[in-house]
């Protein structure tokens, strides 16, 4: 009896009685499904951090103050001694500030506002310039009073009425500290919100986007001048992220007399975290599918068994005409298998689609791997295997004189 | 074709033991068709088994076409039933879910034989007993009759040394019984080898020899002088 023809009629067998086999399915179903849900959400969260960092890339760092009163802030000195380090790219000064800004209606908005040397926008994030120029070194020397927008924000000041191009030029108020500043656009930065968001929407995007304007301008407006808050550097490529920012790290707190005065945050750091944290959820999904699949599986054999013993004359039947024992066994274990693949691939199915609709819902694109399809395969295979070779052995050693004798 | 030669069976349930044959000689020739009677109890059935190779006998030695079934191991068994015996039952035992051509293939598929020749066989086998108009049947879909008819095309159909019938008319009207009975002298004619099983005497009438069984010993064995049938 060839495979081809087992399968067949195991395929009988498990269509014969559909409402049996769904309900026996129905423990792998959610177990499969879940674990192919949190899988397919978990990688897509980690590729959407990824990207959104990819952006700006691997070795970028930034230091903050922690407690910011004069002795701790960082000097130009100090800005110095690091740019000058081997494994240093570049790094720049940085602050933020908040402000206020009134739109053409005369409606408020708070935003903040990066102070930021050029090669910020330029090199370390780097922004792509939709229309206009980057923040330039010229801007920085001169005290340029100039500001690089988002597009999302441009459309929201400015509506569809200009294009991106006439909107250069323009100015804009932002009252930094009280004091109100007339800043000239110089550039529209390329964000993934412009498209097709409503006016209201629009609006909201001006609080959370930035408004780069040169550090020189943030310092004299502050009144911070030669105190530095937050550096941003990028390291080259090849050099270890965390010993060369604690590196950075324990020079400042040697200079300030200070143990832990200085926040790192690298790209690697942040990942780290947030693979950790996905890590856990996916091991706890997983622990709770597994029972679930453990359960599926020992109703997998409580229904082969009942198979069996409904069987036991057709078992008779066959063995009297001549199949060996290990055509039995062969018969009943494909059929658990079946059923435990079946059951594997409506499973992923529900995951699948499980996965599109809460990372609709959640803002997160499901991404698929064939990890995953692998992975429920060879689970389904093994469940089968496990759970299917007890019943198919009863089967298989079935007395045939017995096995004639049963109802 | 069968030499039987102080064959016992001894049933052993814990300490309890219970001897269901004595010291059985039975010969078979070629072509004969025989059938075996007694009461329940009397040790025919435990006897159809053992010639049947379902069971083992627990002493004597068993000579089925050349082979020494006594010296056979339980895993040769399976192969023995499927080449060298055709079973006919009370109860027809056709599988519901296939169609009766299917049903009938089912030896050969264990005997490793293509599809497409296992097909023909089965299909040649229903004819031989009248029923290649209802080859894609299901077994459910035609009378009590027709299905021991399907049994014996699936007994046949390997080409067995022996047919076995274990009371093949014991669920059949007198007339079915009568057709069923005239199949089976139809194929002894053409040289088949038939022993039955059977209670009825007049169903007994049929064959060629009668053999009678009480209490695990044989007490009667005599050709049959007013057959029935053709």
């Amino acid at each position: 009896m060839d495979i081809r023809e087992t399968l067949k009629s195991a395929l009988k067998q498990l269509t014969g009685n559909k409402a049996r086999t769904i309900l026996t399915m129905l423990g792998m179903f959610i177990g499969i499904g879940a674990v192919i849900m949190i899988l397919a959400l978990g990688t897509g969260f980690t590729k959407s951090i990824t990207d959104s960092f990819g952006e700006i890339g691997l070795g970028v760092f930034q230091i903050n103050v922690k407690e910011e009163v004069s002795e701790n802030y960082i000097t130009p000195e100090e800005l110095e001694i690091i740019r000058n380090m081997e494994a240093i790219e570049c790094v720049i000064a940085g602050n933020d500030a908040d402000a206020v800004l009134y739109n053409h209606k005369g409606e408020r908005f708070t935003c903040e506002v990066q102070g930021a040397q050029p090669e910020f926008t330029n090199n370390i994030a780097k922004q792509e310039i939709l229309a206009g120029r980057n923040l330039t070194d010229q801007d920085e020397a001169s005290y340029n009073r100039c500001v690089l927008i988002a597009d999302c924000v441009a459309q929201a000041l400015f509506g569809h009425s200009l294009s991106y191009e006439e909107i250069i030029g323009e100015s804009i108020n932002l009252t930094i500290e009280k004091q109100p500043n007339s800043f000239t656009i110089i550039g529209i930065y390329e964000t993934s919100m412009a498209s097709n968001l409503s006016q209201k929407e629009l609006e909201k995007t001006i609080g959370s986007s930035d408004f780069f304007i040169p550090y020189s301008v943030l310092e004299q407006i502050t009144g911070m001048e030669g105190k530095i808050s937050i550096i941003a550097g990028k390291i080259i490529e090849g050099y270890d992220q965390v010993s060369i920012t604690t590196q950075i790290s324990q020079i400042l707190n040697k200079r300030h007399h200070l143990k832990d005065g200085y926040e790192i945050q690298t790209y690697v750091q942040i990942l780290e975290m947030v693979e950790m944290i996905l890590n856990t959820i996916t091991l706890f999904i997983s622990a709770v599918a597994s029972i679930s699949l453990v359960v599926g599986g020992v109703g997998i054999m409580n229904i082969m068994l009942v198979t069996v013993k409904e069987r036991t004359r057709e078992i008779g039947v066959r063995k009297a005409l001549g199949a060996p024992n290990g055509a039995i066994l062969k018969q009943f274990i494909l059929e658990a298998l079946m059923l435990t693949i079946i059951a594997g691939l409506i499973g992923m199915l529900l995951g699948y689609v499980g996965a599109i609709l809460i990372g609709s819902v959640m803002n997160i694109q499901a991404q698929f791997t064939l990890s995953m399809l692998l992975f429920s395969t060879v689970t389904s295979v093994v469940i089968g295997l496990v759970f299917g070779v007890y019943p198919a052995y009863q089967a298989a050693q079935l007395d045939p004189v017995e096995a004639l004798r049963a109802d | 074709m069968i030499d039987i030669q102080k064959v016992n069976k001894i049933y052993r349930n814990g300490r309890l033991e219970l001897q269901a044959l004595f010291d059985i000689d039975f010969r078979v020739e070629k072509e004969e068709f025989v059938s075996i009677m007694g009461a329940s109890g009397s040790g025919k059935s435990t006897f159809l088994q053992i010639l049947g190779c379902l069971d083992h006998a627990t002493s004597g030695t068993y000579i089925l076409d050349g082979i020494n079934i006594s010296e056979a191991k339980d895993k040769d068994f399976s192969k023995i039933r499927n080449q060298k015996i055709g079973f006919v039952f009370q109860s027809f035992n056709l599988l519901p879910k296939l169609t009766i051509t299917e049903n009938v293939e089912l030896p050969m598929m264990y005997a490793g034989i293509k599809p497409k020749e296992r097909r023909e066989r089965a299909i040649d086998a229903l004819i031989r007993v009248g029923l290649g108009n209802r080859i894609k049947h299901k077994p459910n879909e035609i009378s009590g009759g027709q299905r021991q008819r399907v049994a014996i095309a699936r007994a046949l159909v390997n080409n067995p040394a022996i047919i076995l019938a274990d009371e093949p008319t014991g669920n059949l009207d007198s007339k079915s019984s009568v057709e069923i009975m005239n199949i089976f002298q139809g194929l002894n004619n053409e040289g088949v080898t038939i022993v039955m099983v059977t209670h009825e005497p007049d169903i007994a009438e049929f064959t060629k020899r009668k053999v009678v069984f009480r209490d695990g010993v044989i007490i009667e064995d005599a050709p049959i002088v007013n057959r029935r049938g053709a």
